[in-house]
Order: structure tokens, then C-alpha cells, then sequence
């Protein structure tokens, strides 16, 4: 293997979605950027946002040859208030990469959760394309929506989300009965067993504390084994050490079980736990993914 | 899948128990009288039937002003000459003609006294008139033979709940300050009318009102063997001959029951109009429910979809709940409107109308096409709220607060 590294000044402007001008590792679009570190990797040029992503690039260049699992590619999302036209995300691409632990951060209004939701298939992008595998499932009907967010997807929100008027039990196996899947009783209870939920699985969510309903969001996350796992500042409303337990979880889901992890969150402490760390700001991914840093230090 | 459906619906129903109930107390008001009016419709039918044949299939009843204006005939006191009405038993085929005339009187017994109404008949008709034709029974004693004795045979009301004390054969009353002796009582005839009713000789009751001239009415009764259309028409060609009563009418059974059935009909029609009405607004009931049901569950259906529920699956939860709300809302409605029918029929029992209601004649194939009919009104209603749920987007349902 050989790889170079060379750092230059700003390229003309290119069209969006360009692969000559997006960043192999992070995926985003480099046609306006400011300085760019290239690397030379068996004889081909390839163009990185900054030493961060050079120095992934370097650790494992075949990862970055394969498809990323999850891809936005120059993603738009523009909502019309009132007559004017604001715009969340502007030409947003990002590369996320099988196995991954990548924190989205980024300060209130940056777009931060506006990309997990697109990245999960929540929300229609008002332009760009979202690719899954390689495939673009922006566009794909409902149906196939909801088949992907059943068997690829597990969110875990800050706000829980459990559904009221169902028990702790039924909003784990919830997933499955709208998967119209078998529920294995046996195999459900080790695992509530196992985060510590025995004995309070018959309660309603508003009898249970905050550490409580997100562990019943995190089992129900995984209950169809989902592939990725895409967590909306999943221990925003926690003590410090119920928050640091579901992140222990959660971490041990990607760091055992191999499976990719996107958290939004503004816990530094957390971002830097991370494999890649995308800092957003108006709607964009800033260049230095790091920049974030200062704010936290 | 069904199952967990039904399971969830079932679920989401319990969570909000008031408002449902709501919903469900609106499908049950509709189905409640839909249900009334089609058990007491039959009892309708059957009580005018009942009444017809007591009216009796072999009379003919002749009385003064326009079949659509008879009050108005009698209330004007237009009056028949005897002597014309029984110059009809000429007609072949009548075998009987009956005078009679109405009056309402102060009844005196024993101390007690109550306004009454009076039937004035010549005996010799009439007494074949009640036996056989109108099925009037004699519960005790029996018909006066003398037109000019002054007897009087009673209803069963007059005898046994009019007055405080029960009336018996033998027994007198006073009118007008005559005494009438009680000498007969007729079983009970399952019309109010006839059962508060004094029946005398016409002869005394025109001693008692004063008025001996002519008659308001008449009953004849025809031979099984002949026409009664045909007889019918024979008897106004006779009495357009008299020119005392230029307007009067001629009504024979099959004409009766005509009438009583473009009347049954409107009166059903009005009746089903009413209950289609408040089947309609059950249905905005329903349709109320579940938009509500929808803004309240905005973020649920979010969570919903992001965990996996497709659109059609948010669909068919919505329109399977309103499916149930109309389900349940219809069967209890079937089983308050048999109540309600059944309690109706004992409040018109207590007015003398009898047989309104019976569970052998209730037509249970019809309640069942009303339950199919409210859980479609049930589906439908929720259609629209239902696609407005399916049709959103996870993430705009998870921001709804």
C-alpha cells in the first residue's frame, strides 16, 4: 500500500455529486472547500476533507473502496413557511460507514436531526438522493419504506417515544407485530433481563423513570436485530449516570455486535467516543469535523 | 396480524374511555331508533290489521262530508234522514243497515261522574254488527231487545277503571238525570275508544240530545256472496238521490285499509327518514372521533411508522377502530332499541293500543343488515381521517406536540 499525502489550495467549483470532489470517507462534497488534503492510493489521487479523514483513509483504505452502507448525497430539505422559504439542509452529503460509530454534531437549528431522520427514512428530502447500500431509497414507495425502517432501522429518541397506553412488554414487541413477525416470549425476556427492565415490564411508560423508558426504547430498537441503530440525543433527558449506561449499551451494540451507530448529540464526552464525528452548522457539514471541539473544550 | 390489530385498537379504545364511549352513545342512538321503528313498525301493521278485521271485512260505513274532510262533516251536523238510509235495504246484497249517531255526556255512578262519549244505535242492526262482524264479545249480561227501554251496555273501561267502583250488569247510571240500567258489558276490544264508550238505543239517546232529526251515520252490512265495491257504488247512486247530505262518503274495507297503509307508509317513511338521520349523525360522530383521535395521536402514528408500520397498516388501525366503534354501537343500539320498543309498546298498552311489540315478530334478519350497515357507516366515516393519518410522514407526526 502506498499513500501520499499533499495538501492543496482550494479546486474550481464543481458540480455537486462529483466524485472527483467528494471526500472518500465522510462523503461530502469538497467543490467548495477552502483547502483539501489529497492522498495517492495504488496510483489513484483520492481528495479528503482534512487530516481527519486522510488518517481513516490510511487506516483501512480497502473499507473505503467497498459502498458505504448509508450515503446523503447533496440532500436539500426546504420547508415553506408562511411564503418564505427555509432551508434545513443545503446540499448535505455525507458517507457512513458499515460498523461505524459516527456522532452528528452541531449546534440548536444546525440540521442535526433533520439528517438522522433522513438518514432513517423519516422525512422526504426536498432534493438529493439517500442511498442504502448503494441503493436510493429516497424515492422508493411507502410500503418499501416501512419494510426498511422495520428490518434495517432502530431509533431511540430523547423524548423515548414509548406509546402511552401500552405496556413496557408490548412497546418492545411492538416492532414485531407490525413486522407481523413471531414473538420468541423467551428470547424477549432475557433481553429485558438483561438491561434490568425484570419486573416492571407490565408497567405503562409514565410509571416508569426516564432511565427506565429508554431502555424500553433501546429493546425496542432492537427487536427486529436491526442493522443500524440511529439515536436522536438518546440521554438528553438523563442523569449523567443512567445516560452514560445507555451508552454503554449502545456502544456495546456497535462495538460487539458490529453494527452501525449514528447518535446526534451535544455531549462532547459522547462525540468523542466516536469512529467519525460530522459537525453541522446552517444546514451543512463544516469541513473540519473536529471544529466542534473548540466549543466543548 | 389481525389479531395484534385488533389487540392495539382494542388497546387505544381503553386509553381513551370517554371519548369513545362518546362516539360509541352517538352510532347507539342511531341504530337505537333505526331498531325502534322497525320492531314497532311491525307492531304497527299489526295493530292496524287487528283493527281492521274488529272494523270488520263485511261493513260498509256511510257518513256525512269528503272522505279528506269527514270531521268537518260531522262537526257541521250534517245529518241523514233516517228514512233515506233505510230505504238502502232495497240494494240486493245488504243484509243489515245500522243507525247511529255519537254524543258525549256527563256519566253519573254511584256519586261519580265522568264525561263520556255515547253511541246512539238502532239495537236490531247493530247487535249482529258487534257479534259478528266486528267480533265484539259480551263479558256479562247481555244486548238490549227494546230500542225504548232505557238499558245501555258498556265498554270495559267504563266498567271496571272509569269510575272507582266496578260497574256490574244490573247496576245504573245516571244521564242527563235519566236512569239507564247496565245490561251488558263488553270484553275488552283492545281499542280505547270503544272500550270508554256507552252504547244505548238510538231512541234514547235522541230523547237525551233532543235531536230527532236524521242520523250521522251509518253501518250496513253486506251478504260475503256480494261486491262490496259493487254494493258500495249502488249506495251512493242511491243517497246522490237525497239532497240533505250533498257530500257525503262511502268507505269500504279494502278502501280502509288503503288508506291505513298510504298512511303506515308515510309514517314509515318519516320515521326512517328520522332514523337515517341520526344514523348519519353518528357517522359525524364517528368522523369527529377519529380526526380527533388522529390530531391526539399525531406523534404515536410517527412513532409507529418510524417503528415499522407501513402506511397501510395506520390505515387499516384507524378504519378497524372505527369498524368497532360502529360494531359495538350497533349491537347495543340493536339491544336499546328492542328495550325501547319493548318499553314503547307497555306505555301503549296502557292507552288500550295492544300487540305493538312482540320478540316473535322482530325482524332479526334486518337487525343484522343494520349492524353490517353501521360498521360501513363505522369504516366509511373513518376513511378520511384514517388517510390523513397514513399519509404522513413519520418525521412531521414525531414533531407534533
Amino acid at each position: 500500500m502506498k499513500v501520499s499525502t499533499e495538501k492543496k489550495n482550494k479546486q474550481p467549483a464543481q458540480e455537486p455529486g462529483n466524485n472527483e470532489m467528494l471526500d472518500v470517507v465522510c462523503g461530502m462534497d469538497l467543490s467548495e472547500d477552502d483547502s483539501i488534503v489529497e492522498e495517492s492510493y495504488n496510483g489513484k489521487i483520492f481528495k479528503f476533507c482534512g487530516e481527519h479523514c486522510s488518517e481513516r483513509f490510511k487506516d483501512n483504505p480497502e473499507k473505503y473502496q467497498k459502498t458505504p452502507i448509508l450515503r446523503l448525497e447533496d440532500l436539500w430539505k426546504t420547508f415553506d413557511m408562511g411564503g418564505a422559504k427555509m432551508h434545513i439542509l443545503q446540499g448535505m452529503s455525507i458517507n457512513i460507514w458499515d460498523g461505524d460509530f459516527v456522532a452528528i454534531v452541531g449546534a440548536s437549528g444546525s440540521g442535526k436531526s433533520t439528517t438522522l431522520n433522513m438518514l432513517g427514512l423519516l422525512d422526504k428530502p426536498t432534493s438529493g438522493k439517500v442511498l442504502l447500500g448503494g441503493r436510493e431509497v429516497s424515492s422508493v414507495v411507502d410500503e418499501e419504506k416501512a419494510r426498511l425502517r422495520s428490518e434495517t432501522f432502530g431509533f431511540v429518541f430523547q423524548q423515548y417515544n414509548l406509546i402511552p397506553w401500552l405496556t413496557a412488554y408490548e412497546n418492545i414487541v411492538l416492532p414485531r407485530m407490525f413486522a407481523a413477525k413471531t414473538i420468541d416470549d423467551k428470547e424477549v425476556a432475557a433481553r429485558i433481563e438483561q438491561v434490568g427492565l425484570a419486573g416492571r415490564v407490565l408497567h405503562r411508560p409514565f410509571e416508569l423513570s426516564g432511565g427506565e423508558q429508554q431502555r424500553v426504547a433501546l429493546l425496542r430498537a432492537l427487536m427486529n436485530n436491526p442493522r443500524i441503530i440511529l439515536a436522536d440525543e438518546p440521554t438528553g433527558n438523563l442523569d449523567s449516570i443512567t445516560g452514560q449506561n445507555i451508552l454503554t449499551m449502545l456502544i456495546d451494540f456497535n462495538k460487539k455486535q458490529k453494527k452501525t451507530l449514528v447518535i446526534v448529540t451535544h455531549d462532547s464526552a459522547i462525540a468523542k467516543q466516536a469512529d467519525l464525528i460530522i459537525t453541522m452548522k446552517d444546514g451543512k457539514v463544516v469541513c473540519d469535523h473536529y471544529n466542534h471541539m473548540k466549543y466543548y473544550a | 396480524m389481525l389479531k395484534n390489530f385488533i389487540f392495539l385498537i382494542l388497546k387505544s379504545i381503553r386509553h381513551r374511555p370517554i371519548r369513545s364511549w362518546l362516539t360509541v352513545l352517538g352510532v347507539i342512538i342511531g341504530v337505537m331508533v333505526v331498531v325502534t321503528i322497525m320492531s314497532l313498525g311491525t307492531g304497527i301493521q299489526n295493530v292496524i290489521s287487528k283493527q281492521l278485521n274488529q272494523f270488520g271485512n263485511d261493513l260498509i260505513i256511510i257518513f256525512p262530508g269528503k272522505l279528506t274532510e269527514s270531521m268537518a262533516g260531522f262537526i257541521g251536523g250534517m245529518r241523514f234522514r233516517d228514512a233515506d238510509l233505510l230505504n238502502l235495504k232495497k240494494i240486493p246484497g245488504i243484509t243489515t243497515i245500522a243507525l247511529a249517531d255519537i254524543a258525549t255526556f256527563t256519566v253519573e255512578f254511584q256519586g261519580e261522574k265522568k264525561s263520556n262519549t255515547t253511541h246512539g244505535m238502532t239495537w236490531a242492526g247493530t247487535k249482529e254488527i258487534f257479534e259478528q262482524s266486528q267480533g265484539f264479545k259480551l263479558a256479562a249480561g247481555d244486548f238490549p231487545r227494546d230500542d225504548n227501554v232505557p238499558e245501555a251496555v258498556v265498554g270495559d273501561y267504563v266498567a271496571n277503571e272509569m269510575f272507582k267502583k266496578k260497574m256490574g250488569v244490573g247496576d245504573e247510571v245516571i244521564i242527563k238525570s235519566k236512569r239507564f240500567k247496565i245490561i251488558g258489558i263488553l270484553g275488552k276490544t283492545g281499542n280505547k275508544e270503544d272500550d270508554s264508550s256507552v252504547f244505548m238505543s238510538l231512541n234514547n239517546q235522541r230523547m237525551l240530545t233532543g235531536n230527532y232529526a236524521g242520523v250521522m251515520m251509518a253501518m250496513v252490512r253486506v251478504d260475503p256472496r256480494y261486491d262490496k265495491e259493487i254494493i258500495a257504488e249502488e249506495i251512493k247512486f242511491e243517497l246522490s238521490k237525497q239532497s240533505v247530505v250533498e257530500d257525503f262518503t262511502v268507505i269500504t274495507p279494502a278502501k280502509i285499509a288503503r288508506l291505513a297503509g298510504d298512511l303506515l307508509s308515510v309514517v314509515e317513511l318519516f320515521l326512517i327518514t328520522l332514523a337515517l338521520v341520526s344514523l348519519a349523525v353518528g357517522a359525524v360522530g364517528i368522523m369527529n372521533t377519529m380526526y380527533t383521535a388522529i390530531l391526539e395521536r399525531t406523534k404515536h402514528i410517527g412513532i409507529m411508522k418510524a417503528i415499522g408500520a407501513s402506511s397501510l397498516s395506520i390505515l387499516l388501525l384507524f378504519l378497524i377502530e372505527a369498524g368497532v366503534i360502529g360494531i359495538i354501537g350497533g349491537l347495543m343500539g340493536i339491544a336499546f332499541g328492542i328495550l325501547l320498543s319493548f318499553l314503547l309498546s307497555l306505555g301503549f298498552a296502557s292507552l288500550g293500543v295492544q300487540g305493538m311489540f312482540s320478540f316473535a315478530s322482530l325482524d332479526y334478519l334486518g337487525f343484522a343488515t343494520v349492524l353490517i350497515v353501521t360498521f360501513i357507516t363505522g369504516i366509511v366515516s373513518g376513511i378520511l381521517p384514517a388517510r390523513q393519518a397514513a399519509k404522513m410522514e413519520p418525521a412531521e407526526a414525531l414533531r407534533y406536540e
